[in-house]
């Protein structure tokens, strides 16, 4: 079953492109952000640098933030590892960038497109789930739906608005067996 | 988005007719530039970006502020639809 609100999800470990492997404990954190997306998606790169700067500006507010790859990469190349890692290297990512090769936690999270924000809480428990923000063009929308969120959680509230509607190109399944995303 | 351009452009009754590139090598021998790609009798509407190659992707359009784009902007794709449908 999809990760719904209010649900936790298990502890993982995934290789991470600045070498070695990451284990991702959603909770003991203000709150901890899981975002899919990958290298080649134009809606992911559109976003992409709105993503960052919420990494860097909740840094110091106990928000840990990981981005995550899994689409199948013997059908999209430039999603691969190495590109992966070409642009960790090249200073693209404000925080740890990991790889779902295998799709273990994508498919069974119910990740449908890139970019897919998943807000956890302190107790690890989902509390906003949907798109960065309501325009992947208006840089100025500054990942607001993911700020809100976050900054719903750091002041103890209940997240206003827990759910919207994902924007961006379908996860590229390795065997694709998932719901189309926007149905 | 498409189907207007066509209509301003007087071409509203064109037909238009979507394919789906299946596979890797099917994209490379169709010289497939991402989805979505528009063509007109296998001429590309938009035309690709330097260095682009084929494959099976997304595509990325640059708009002219150099933003990253999954669309091409309107008069883009209206100037390219021109082009092609005088010829």
């Amino acid at each position: 079953m999809p990760l719904a609100i209010g649900d936790s999800a298990e502890t993982f470990t995934l290789p991470n492109a600045a070498g070695g492997d990451t284990t991702v404990n959603l909770s003991g954190h203000a709150a901890t952000v899981v975002i899919w997306t990958c290298n080649h998606c134009p809606y992911a790169l559109a976003w992409h640098e709105r993503i960052q700067s919420v990494i860097r500006d909740y840094a110091a507010k106990d928000v840990l933030v990981y981005q995550i790859n899994a689409n199948d990469a013997e059908k999209y190349p430039d999603d691969d590892f190495d590109h992966m890692k070409t642009r960790f290297e090249a200073g693209d990512f404000a925080g740890p960038y990991l790889y779902d090769e295998v799709q273990d936690f994508s498919k069974s999270w119910g990740a449908k497109v890139t970019p897919d924000v998943f807000v956890f809480d302190t107790d690890g428990r989902l509390a906003y789930r949907g798109a960065p923000d309501s325009n992947y063009e208006d840089e100025s929308q500054n990942a607001s739906y993911v700020r809100d969120a976050l900054d719903d959680l750091i002041a103890g509230r209940p997240v206003a608005v827990p759910e919207t509607k994902v924007r961006g190109c379908s996860v590229k399944w390795i065997i694709n067996d998932q719901p189309n995303p926007y149905i | 988005m498409l189907e207007r351009a066509l209509e301003e452009l007087g071409a509203g009754n064109v037909e238009i007719s979507e394919r789906y590139i299946e596979d890797f090598e099917e994209a490379q021998q169709q010289r497939f530039l991402g989805s979505p790609s528009i063509r007109i009798l296998e001429q590309e509407v938009v035309e690709g970006i330097h260095g682009q190659g084929y494959g099976l992707t997304c595509r990325i359009y640059h708009k002219s502020d150099g933003k990253i784009s999954p669309l091409p902007e309107y008069e883009v794709l209206l100037s390219g639809l021109g082009r092609l449908l005088a010829n």
